[in-house]
Order: structure tokens, then sequence, then C-alpha cells
């Protein structure tokens, strides 16, 4: 990464910069790692860096489990959704899910 | 004929009463603080008053059973260390401290402070370990605990959760005093940082320790520097302080300044970028420059060294 793009980077996303390596950015890189392999997820996180800043245990864990639960197709698309998904919003996808089952 | 004596006691009620009567310690001493009666036989022949008010005069040290009771009572009660009770010991005005307070008055205020304040055992443990000098006060006298607490929670309308939580971060603030430091400084930050009700209690729940600071010396300045540094108008400048008024506690030269340069310089900033950047991210001012550089590194590393 040049300094350029860190630079573009911080712009967009300067909240990184308050988060924690050990307590928030080292645990949800390795969960998009996790959810999307290792080359999705760099590309996916270098694209949205605020990807980093959202609650792991709040936000993305519990909503990637109701998202394996209901079957869902888990891609950069979904991790978006879960991602920037109001509650209600969410929760709405899940029970359409869950009707079509 | 008056003795000799009689005429030496006289001078001594003379100065006594002339000078220690309107010194400020003297009422609250007169009610509160046992003094070590003096033996002597003249004084207990002179009657009580006489005896009182030379005692008050004379340097006379308190019982050293009562002060022995109160190191106890505040180790055993509040967790005191030895060190901390031989600092209160050694630093006496006129005679006086917490440690010469009659038996139980201690007791008594620490449970009054506790059941006020809603404090837990360990909350009141650590205020009274902080700001020691809160159990001087009796919370009844008219500059007293009681009304300081109440005009507090009215002004700032705090539920008893809030109250605290405030004074649990700074139990100095019950130290000072509502004319001189809190309500002007309260009225000013309200104004010049365009606060509502609701605003200006959030802030002052979240960061108590601004009311220490002075408007003069260090909150006006901040707020002009910062205003001016980032460009930022009077709501953008609301905004960033009422995020984070820990920002006001930070030096301008040590801390502040330094460090918007280091960042502008290692992210290749103009003073544009710069003020749209830190009002997002204005906790970066609370960390060092070696914190933030080993994020950045991380980053570099983690996301494109593939």
């Amino acid at each position: 990464m040049t300094d350029e793009q860190l630079s573009e980077m911080m712009q967009r996303s300067p909240g990184l910069l308050s988060c924690s390596i050990d307590r928030n950015l080292e645990p949800t890189l390795n969960f998009y790692i996790d959810a999307l392999g290792k080359d999705h997820a760099l590309a996916f996180v270098t694209r949205i860096p605020a990807s980093l800043s959202y609650s792991l245990e709040k936000r993305l864990k519990p909503r990637l489990k109701q998202a394996l639960d209901v079957g869902m197709v888990v891609d950069s698309k979904l991790v978006s959704l879960i991602m920037f998904y109001t509650n209600e919003k969410w929760d709405r996808k899940v029970e359409i899910k869950m009707g079509k089952r | 004929m008056f003795r000799l004596v009689d005429i030496m006691l006289m001078y001594a009620l003379f100065f006594a009463t002339m000078g220690y009567a309107f010194h400020p310690y003297y009422h609250h001493r007169r009610r509160q603080h046992h003094s070590y009666r003096i033996s002597s036989n003249i004084l207990d022949q002179q009657g009580y008053y006489r005896r009182q008010l030379v005692q008050l005069y004379i340097n006379i040290p308190t019982d050293p059973s009562i002060i022995e009771h109160n190191r106890q009572y505040l180790s055993d009660k509040l967790g005191f260390s030895e060190e901390k009770l031989d600092k209160i010991a050694a630093s006496l005005t006129f005679n006086y401290n917490i440690l010469t307070l009659d038996i139980g008055i201690l007791d008594d205020r620490v449970n009054w402070l506790k059941n006020r304040l809603g404090l837990t055992e360990n909350q009141v443990k650590k205020i009274i370990r902080l700001q020691p000098d809160i159990l001087s006060r009796s919370s009844k006298s008219d500059k007293g605990l009681e009304s300081k607490i109440d005009w507090i929670q009215e002004r700032l309308v705090l539920d008893q959760k809030s109250l605290a939580k405030m004074t649990t971060k700074s139990p100095n603030i019950l130290t000072m005093s509502i004319r001189d430091n809190i309500e002007p400084t309260l009225d000013w930050i309200q104004e010049r940082v365009m606060l509502d009700q609701k605003g200006l209690s959030k802030m002052m729940t979240k960061h108590p320790a601004m009311l220490h600071l002075s408007i003069e010396d260090n909150i006006e300045p901040t707020l002009d520097w910062l205003q001016e540094r980032l460009v930022l108008d009077d709501t953008a400048l609301s905004k960033m302080i009422q995020r984070m008024p820990s920002i006001l506690c930070y030096s301008i030269t040590d801390n502040i300044d330094p460090k918007l340069d280091w960042l502008q310089d290692r992210l290749k900033l103009d003073d544009t970028a710069l003020s749209k950047l830190i009002p997002r991210a204005h906790t970066v001012l609370s960390c060092s420059t070696d914190v933030l550089e080993d994020k950045l590194k991380w980053l570099q590393q983690r996301l494109f060294d593939r």
C-alpha cells in the first residue's frame, strides 16, 4: 500500500484511527477472511475501509449466523448488507428468506 | 486585685476573640473538633469559656486517641494506606483536619455522602480516597455539601445515577465554590459551545474535570485555537467538543499542535483535508503518535502486503 492509498483510506474512514488493533481491527479483519476467504476479504475491506469499524459482537457475528441459519449465500454482497442494513431491514430480509424455505 | 496570670489570660482572651472569632475555621472547629484540654489548674479554675478561647488561640494538639481512632476508621472502612494517612496527619491547618474530628463524625459523613449521591461501596471509597477533604465539610452548614450537591443536580438536571457517575469521576467538584467556579464556568461553556440543557448535562457527566479548568487560561484559548487551526464554524466546533470534551484538557503546545502536524505530514493532508478528518476522528488526539503509527503500519501490512 502506498502512502497515497493509505492517506485516501484514512480520509474516507478516519474512524479507523480510533480503533484498537487487538480489540477491533485484527478480529474484524479475521471475521471477513473467515466469511469470504482471504483475497475477497482484503479486496472488500480495501474497497470499504469503514467495514473494519463495525461491531463484531453486536452486528457482524449475529447477523452472519442468522444468514447461515436461513441458508443465505455468503458473498461480498451479503456481507455489505450485514454491515449496512438497519435492524428493521435486516429482520425483514431474514423473514422473507425464512418464508421462502 | 488581679494576679499576673489573670492579666496574661485577659490579653490572651482579647487576641483570641479578635483574631480567631473571625477566622473561618473558628465556628467549624468550635462545634466539631475536639481539642485536648489543658490540665492546668489555673485554666480549670477560670471557667469553660476562657479555657476554650485560649485553647483555640494557642495551638493545642488533639487527643492522640481520637486521631488514632479516625486513622483506624479510614484504613478499615475506606482502605486508606498508612502512607496516605501519614500525609493527611502531616497537613494540619490550625491543628485541624479530618483526623481531628470527634469520633463518629467521619462515619456519619461517609454514610450521608453515600446515600445522598447514591453511591456504591466502591464508589464512596474511591471518592473519599481521591478527595479526603470532602469529609471535612459538614453537610448542613451554609456552604456545606448538601446545598452544593442540590445546586449541581438542579442546574444540570441530573438523575441519581448521573450524579453518582459525575462525582465519582471528579470528586474535586464537591470542594469547589459554586459561585466562584462552577456556576460561571457552566454558564460560559453553555453559551460558547452553544449547548442546550441536555447537551450541557451530557458533557458534564462525561467529563466533569472540565470544571477545574480556567476559562481565561485554558478553555477559551483552546477553543479559539481549534476553531482557527481546523477551520471550524461554531456549529462544527460545538459538535466536536460535545463528542470529545476531554480535548479541552489537552495542552495545545505539547499535544494537539504537534500531533496535528504529525498527522498532516504522515498522511500528506492539506489544511482542508485535516480540518475534515479531525472532527470525524477526534479521538486520535488522545492517542500517542507511536500508537497511531502502529495502526497505520498494521493497515498497510495486513491489507496490502499480500
